[in-house]
């Protein structure tokens, strides 16, 4: 992969995107932003960048602009982690720049941001930033930045998130920049036409917002990303696109990445919101890209959040007024991702305490379920190790001979 | 716990460290350098005794002095991490500062690294320079030995020091000593030991990053070579000295970074092995009491010498002129999990280099260990078995069979 003609042209920062080892045709990729002029940032690319080509297989990533040697170290080692955690098998791509950039800026005159989804963690993170730091303080959240092209896929969505974030912005005191990017679009293969692509945010989540950092570093100096509130010990067993041990290396001298509050539960996020108004008028919990209002209400995310608001006694506070949820809610919505089945955990108590049996039972119910398909796949992937080392792969390729047999198709 | 009285006296900086809920005297921890000034940092302490006050189960850490907020808010999560890794099962100490350093002080800007003279700290050195020009702020212009660590007696520094400084000249880098008594908070229950009981399982880099802050007026950023296990050995184990830890005993005028996370231990060696200062002033052995600078004897001495026989450098490595048999590679005592990689990186090498007997000794000494494990995995599941189902009868009835057996045998 070559990333060439970057260059900034009014509230634009743009560049070309050649595929070497795919063929693909060439990408313009592209950063917009209203509120503050983009740098001429090639480590925006970079970021953003460097996970599709690994999972791709190009052999390298070239960046004909200046890299800081330091993130072509940190960006390396973020590969390397996610090829650790993921299996990925392939030698990882080369990263390459045309110019190092041995004399990264200082802070001064740039203020730290915080990324502003008008979810939970990003308003937690806000509220529990101010609460902790003077405005002395080098790391208080000044500015918060929206991003467009990665949450909010349509444009009616981020519109609808700048209103909400522009309401929160006035509300802490503090600036907000949109910025909005079609680099989800490097990895939308194969799908092209696909309007969320397969950007899995399994793995590549804190690029994206990190991506948009850089591209907005003549104005901020380090941002911050709310961590998704999962225990501990399940954070880091589990690599996830955004991680503490991810995030900051997506960051370089001039422009840090924190990944903030990794320890603090969900429950304790929503507690530190509850009395701030502006959160409760204007928080975004559902990301389903196919909305049609601001909560589909169906999501494993907005029942849970039901949940969430009725064990802290809030629920007519929230943006949830109203709604109830039943155990044929919390059955129909499952599990499917280990920092999911964590979450949910957490509220089988609480619904004791409420004398919601019903639903402690439900949740039990789901989580035992992911566990079982979770040991049928275990189970399954020894099978397949034993097939591959004692009988050369001959059972899986007669189970796939039979399979094609059997489909009528 | 509480750590007041912190204060700098001529080259040495204080604190009192009083218990709350075990019976100890107080202690008075200190750092000292000869060639550095040590700076006014509470968040020294804190760093280095958070950790210790959790293991001991203290209800609170409160440091009687102005911490930075960030650095209390890291140190918690730090905590979080090693109490949910290592499950200790009770809740984590409270952090608590009498004031907050709300303006934190312009960070010094010269980057260290921590100069151990092992392969890590050397490569790290050494790749460090061949990465990041003189104009850039992350190159590493000074190179800090710290004694009270690795290095527990007198003499042991007297070893380190001249090494350290004869590194420092080849690399054009200034050498500062530093010592401490840190590691005493966690001797308990052995007080007199002279290696303190502080596993470097769980609290490593706190005593490095302690160190670090004791120097805060020189440095705004240090990094530590970390041991070269390979990414996906440290995504399944927690260490003290933790690419998802050490950031959290930093802060914005105190970096800290844990170097070179993915890289093996073998291509570390290899960075070094054309670099004649780091090959004449390689310190391997970590053993307290050892009395030359490698014993020759320990699972790390062994090992080296088996690293760099596999990249046909012996005679150009502290080794020289020595004969590994798989004998010896055979009698190497328990292998920690990274101790482990280590060794399995080695064996391929080792054949390509035409020693077919000693990549079969490493073989066999690793289904050893696996064996091991499988044994204490299977041990510890009929442990949670008999807990569950038979409320633990079974591990009882054991134990008063070998109360009762054991004696027995060993009259006989």
């Amino acid at each position: 992969m070559v990333i060439s003609d970057i260059g900034a042209s009014g509230g634009t920062l743009s560049a070309t995107v050649a595929w070497e080892e795919n063929d693909r045709p060439k990408q313009v990729i592209w950063f917009r932003s209203s509120a503050a002029t983009p740098a001429l940032s090639a480590e925006a690319y970079l970021v953003g960048c460097a996970m599709p080509a690994m999972r791709d297989k190009e052999k390298r990533v070239r960046v004909e602009g200046a890299v800081g040697p330091e993130l072509l170290e940190s960006v390396a080692e973020a590969i390397a982690w996610i090829m650790a955690a993921f299996s990925y098998n392939e030698p990882p791509p080369v990263l390459e720049c045309s110019r190092k950039n041995q004399a990264p800026r200082s802070a001064e005159g740039r203020v730290h941001a915080g990324m502003l989804s008008c979810g939970v963690d990003s308003l937690a993170l806000i509220r529990l930033n101010h609460a902790r730091y003077a405005e002395t303080h080098p790391h208080r959240i000044r500015a918060g930045i929206a991003v467009g092209g990665f949450d909010c896929v349509t444009p009616v969505q981020f519109e609808e998130l700048l209103e909400r974030a522009r309401a929160i912005g006035q509300s802490a005191g503090i600036e907000v920049l949109d910025i909005d990017t079609n680099l989800m679009e490097v990895a939308k293969w194969p799908n092209p036409e696909r309007p969320f692509p397969r950007f899995s945010a399994r793995q590549y989540e804190a690029c994206i917002l990190a991506a948009c950092g850089h591209a907005l570093s003549d104005h901020v100096s380090g941002i911050s990303i709310g961590s998704s509130g999962v225990k501990p010990s399940v954070t880091l067993r589990r690599i996830h696109g955004t991680h503490p041990l991810l995030d900051p290396l997506y960051g370089s001298a001039s422009m840090r990445v924190f990944h903030e509050h990794a320890t603090v539960m969900r429950l304790d996020k929503i507690r530190a919101i509850l009395d701030w108004d502006a959160a409760m008028q204007n928080l975004m919990v559902c990301n389903q890209w196919d909305r049609k209002e601001l909560h589909c209400g169906r999501c494993g995310k907005c029942v849970r959040a039901v949940m969430e608001f009725m064990t802290l006694g809030k629920l007519d506070a929230s943006p949830f007024r109203g709604r109830a949820v039943s155990a044929q809610d919390i059955l129909a919505v499952g599990v499917n991702q280990r920092n999911a089945a964590s979450a949910w955990e957490d509220l089988i108590a609480p619904m004791m305490a409420l004398g919601r049996a019903d639903l402690a039972q439900a949740i039990q119910k789901i989580i035992a379920d992911y566990r079982r398909s979770q040991r049928i796949e275990a189970w399954k992937e020894r099978a397949k190790n034993a097939d591959a080392r004692y009988l050369g792969g001959m059972a899986v390729k007669a189970n796939r001979f039979a399979r094609r047999m059997a489909s009528p198709s | 716990m509480v750590i007041s009285g912190i204060g700098v006296s001529g080259t040495r900086l204080c604190a009192t460290v009083a218990w709350e809920e075990n019976d100890r005297p107080k202690q008075t921890l200190w750092f000292e350098s000869n060639l550095a000034q040590v700076a006014h940092s509470p968040e020294a302490f804190l760093v280095g005794c958070a950790a210790p006050a959790m293991r001991d189960r203290e209800k609170r850490v409160r440091v009687e002095d102005e911490v930075d907020p960030e650095l209390l808010e890291s140190v918690a999560d730090a905590l979080a991490y090693i109490n949910g890794g290592y499950a200790y099962g009770y809740d984590a100490p409270a952090l608590e500062a009498s004031r907050l350093r709300q303006r934190p002080p312009r960070p010094a800007g010269r980057h260290a690294g921590m100069l151990s003279c092992g392969v890590d700290s050397l490569s790290m050195l050494r790749l460090n320079h061949a990465r990041y020009a003189e104009t850039h702020p992350r190159r590493i212009s000074i190179g800090i030995t710290v004694n009270g660590f690795d290095c527990v007696t007198p003499e042991h520094f007297e070893t380190l020091w001249p090494r350290a400084v004869d590194v420092g000249q080849a690399s054009g880098i200034e050498v500062l000593d530093l010592s401490t008594n840190i590691s005493t908070v966690a001797q308990w229950p052995h007080p007199t030991r002279p290696f303190g009981i502080y596993s470097p399982r769980e609290y490593e880099a706190c005593i490095l990053a302690a160190a670090a802050h004791s120097l805060s007026a020189r440095i705004s950023c240090i990094s530590i070579g970390s041991t070269g296990v390979g990414a996906g050995n440290l995504l399944r184990r927690l260490h003290g000295s933790h690419p998802a830890l050490d950031p959290l005993y930093g802060c914005s005028w105190m970096q800290v970074i844990h170097a070179n996370a993915t890289m093996f231990r073998l291509d570390k060696i290899r960075a070094i092995l054309d670099w004649d200062a780091a090959m004449r002033n390689l310190m391997v052995c970590s053993k307290w009491h050892r009395t030359g600078l490698n014993c020759g004897l320990c699972g790390k001495c062994v090992r080296t010498t088996a690293e760099f026989i596999a990249l046909g450098k012996l005679e150009e490595s502290p080794f020289r002129g020595r004969r590994l048999t798989p004998a010896e590679i055979l009698a190497v005592p328990a292998v920690t999990p990274s101790g482990a990689m280590a060794w399995k990186e080695v064996i391929h090498p080792l054949e390509a280099a035409g020693r077919s007997d000693l990549a079969r000794a490493v073989k066999a000494l690793l289904a050893r260990e696996r064996r091991g494990e499988r044994i204490a995995t299977l041990k510890e599941r009929a442990k949670q078995a008999d807990e569950r189902y038979l409320g633990g009868i079974s591990v009882r009835a054991n134990r008063f069979a070998r109360r009762i057996l054991l004696p027995r045998r060993a009259e006989s």
